[in-house]
């Protein structure tokens, strides 16, 4: 099934609640409007109703969770701006601009695989969340690395049982397997019949892309990153390379920002 | 349908209320179009557009700043003949009573010309009010100097628009020269319509981490709140040097406060840039605070443009002093 970008809109809604999960990262919690739908993969542009003296634009944010009608992003302070907005009190009148770009098409797959590296876990649990309920038959596999324990994000039991495996890696070995994750996967890349996802940093995303062209896999969906100034197509701020030009560039904010990975120049 | 006290007059271009969406901020026109009806603007000026498309710069293109952005994205356009096929045919839907203004680029006088031609040849198929000259382009030919920063080559470009096309054209001015004025009474002469005012102003931000400029050109375009009193200033000397030159007010402008002081300052209509993008209903939202502004003080905008200088306490801003 392939998501139809839902119309986007302007929300001003009060910050519901937030949860510390794990080093510098929290869920933050929004109750929309009834009706609002969104897709996994999809991504909603965040500020303050009042100006802020920290961050004047917007930032972008993986629609995190749906749950009974609720919005949750999972927010990690990584930068200036990230690092004002854990520091937001409750009732803080937030901006929401979305949902945004287009998300992950869930085809029929005997197995979901699912690779995220840090914050990249974002989108993961509601993709995995309407796979479960689309497809109860297939297997949903989760490959989770960060660098340390500390920054590890520990699942809930109702997260846990989205997924029929979850595999954690650390850099430095202080939780779950030592290593990478696209190194974990060692000869994994090759099997039949698996729907790749995938999420995380540059050089992770770059090093997985690698590994399935290596093993002829044609077909992988990646959630990008790209500096965004509007997120909905205007400013075109949002570039990256187009493997087949013209034009040179994608606009990942309405392109994406889920691209198949064989349309990227890496 | 604004009500009549919004009613703004630039020159031969009538708009339903003064608040336009900037160049560069607004796509081709259709891309608010969930956020709001574009057809309740005043208007709004499409993305620079030469006659052939163009890639643009190299990523990273935005940098923030304390109250705005530095934009190096290097006038990515689809270009003349795909704004036509594919841009203009969704837009004609939902413009409504709202106007058009096409802006236009080249990387000469004679592509300004080239384009102009174009626009002109293709007026009654794209409906549009008139034209926005964007003269803050580098001349490829003379060694990337700034068109809309020499003097000369600022002229030959107006010129060449002019002499191709009996649209009202409106000259965007850049903020990057000593002096601005002589800029807009250059453009008065060559037969322009109007000037708007500002472009972005130079500016470059550096990544101490890694010790070398953000952007990927290295500099940019500073745009946002930051600019608003640069805007204005230059607005209010525009309008002193040509009382009746009609200027659409563009810098910074985020809220109906900031609207009405260019609107004071002497413009007639203004433009909402930079602040679109963090809010979307922002040019509905400077709308309505206008609307509520003038039906409660019991003005119009005709009567508000350039009510700073007849309150007679600075015929002239003042020099600095230090
Ligand atoms: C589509 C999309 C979805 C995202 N989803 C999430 C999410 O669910 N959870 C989460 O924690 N983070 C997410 N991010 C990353 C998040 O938006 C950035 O971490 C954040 O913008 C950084 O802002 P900053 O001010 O803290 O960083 P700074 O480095 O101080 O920011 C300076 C500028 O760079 C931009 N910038 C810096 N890093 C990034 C980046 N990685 N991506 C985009 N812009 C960047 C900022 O927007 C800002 O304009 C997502 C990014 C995108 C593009
Ligand atoms: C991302 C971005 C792209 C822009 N592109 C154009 C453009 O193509 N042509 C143009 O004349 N001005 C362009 N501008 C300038 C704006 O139209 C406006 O003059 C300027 O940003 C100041 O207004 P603001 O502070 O309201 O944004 C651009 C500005 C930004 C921020
Ligand atoms: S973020 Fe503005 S075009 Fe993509």
């Amino acid at each position: 099934m392939t998501p139809s970008p839902t119309a986007a809109g302007v929300f001003a809604l009060p910050l519901a609640s937030t949860a510390d999960i794990a080093a510098g990262t929290s869920w933050l919690r929004f109750r929309p409007p009834p009706d609002t739908a969104c897709e996994p993969g999809q991504f909603f542009m965040l500020s303050t109703v009042a100006p802020s003296p920290v961050a004047y634009l917007g930032r972008p944010f993986s629609i995190g969770d749906v749950r009974d009608g609720e919005w949750f992003f999972m927010l990690r302070a990584l930068g200036r701006g990230t690092a004002w907005l854990r520091t937001l009190e409750l009732g803080t009148m937030m901006r929401l601009v979305g949902p945004l770009g287009v998300g992950f098409a869930r085809d029929e797959s005997k197995v979901h695989r699912m690779i995220a590296g840090g914050i990249g876990l974002a989108p993961f649990l509601f993709l995995a969340r309407r796979l479960r309920t689309e497809q109860p038959e297939a297997a949903i596999e989760l490959y989770y690395g960060e660098r340390d324990a500390r920054s590890h994000i520990e699942l809930t039991a109702d997260e846990k049982e989205l997924f029929d495996t979850v595999e954690r890696f650390t850099d430095d070995g202080s939780l779950g397997i030592a290593g990478s994750v696209v190194d974990g996967l060692e000869n994994r890349w090759a099997e039949p019949e698996v729907a790749w996802y995938g999420c995380g940093p540059q050089p992770m995303l770059r090093a997985a892309a690698a590994k399935l062209e290596e093993h002829d896999v044609d077909s992988a969906q990646f959630a990008f990153e790209e500096r965004m100034a509007c997120g909905f197509g205007v400013c075109q701020a949002c570039i990256v390379p187009n493997r087949y030009p013209p034009p040179r560039y994608h606009l990942l904010c309405t392109e994406g920002p889920v691209l198949e990975i064989g349309k990227v120049a890496w | 349908m604004s009500s009549a006290r919004l009613t703004a007059t630039c020159g031969p271009i009538t708009f339903q209320n003064p608040v336009l969406a900037a160049s560069g901020t607004f796509g081709y026109g259709s891309e608010f179009e969930h956020f709001f009806p574009v057809a309740s603007l005043g208007g709004f000026v499409t993305k620079t557009l030469f006659v052939e498309p163009r890639d643009g710069n190299p990523a990273p293109r935005v940098a923030e700043t304390s109250t705005g952005m530095i934009n190096s994205i290097g006038l990515a356009n689809v270009g003349w003949e795909a704004f036509v096929k594919e841009k203009v045919p969704d837009l004609k839907a939902t413009v409504g009573a709202a106007k058009m203004l096409v802006n236009i680029a080249g990387n000469s006088p004679d592509e300004y010309r080239a384009i102009a031609a174009r626009v002109e040849g293709d007026r009654e198929r794209i409906g549009c009010a008139g034209i926005e000259v964007n003269v803050s382009c580098p001349n490829v030919k003379e060694g990337g100097t700034n068109i809309g920063c020499d003097r000369d080559q600022f002229q030959a470009a107006v010129r060449g628009v002019r002499q191709e096309t009996s649209l009202p054209i409106f000259v965007k001015l850049s903020p990057n020269v000593t002096d601005v004025v002589p800029f807009a009474g250059c453009a008065m002469d060559e037969g322009a319509e109007g000037v708007s005012l500002i472009n972005t102003l130079y500016g470059m931000q550096i990544d101490v981490e890694k010790r070398r400029p953000v952007l990927g050109t290295g500099s940019g375009g500073l745009s946002g709140p930051a600019i608003l009193p640069v805007g204005v200033y230059w607005t209010y000397k525009v309008r002193a040097a040509f009382p009746d030159l009609p200027i659409l007010g563009i810098g910074g402008i985020a809220t109906w406060r900031d609207a009405l002081q260019y609107l004071l300052a002497g413009a007639q209509a203004i433009q909402v840039g930079t602040a679109a993008f963090v809010n979307p209903l922002a040019c509905v939202e400077i709308i309505a605070g206008l609307e509520r502004y003038c039906s409660q003080r019991e003005t119009t905008i005709t009567e508000l443009s350039g009510a700073a200088h007849r309150e007679g306490r600075l015929a002239e801003p003042a020099t600095w002093t230090g």
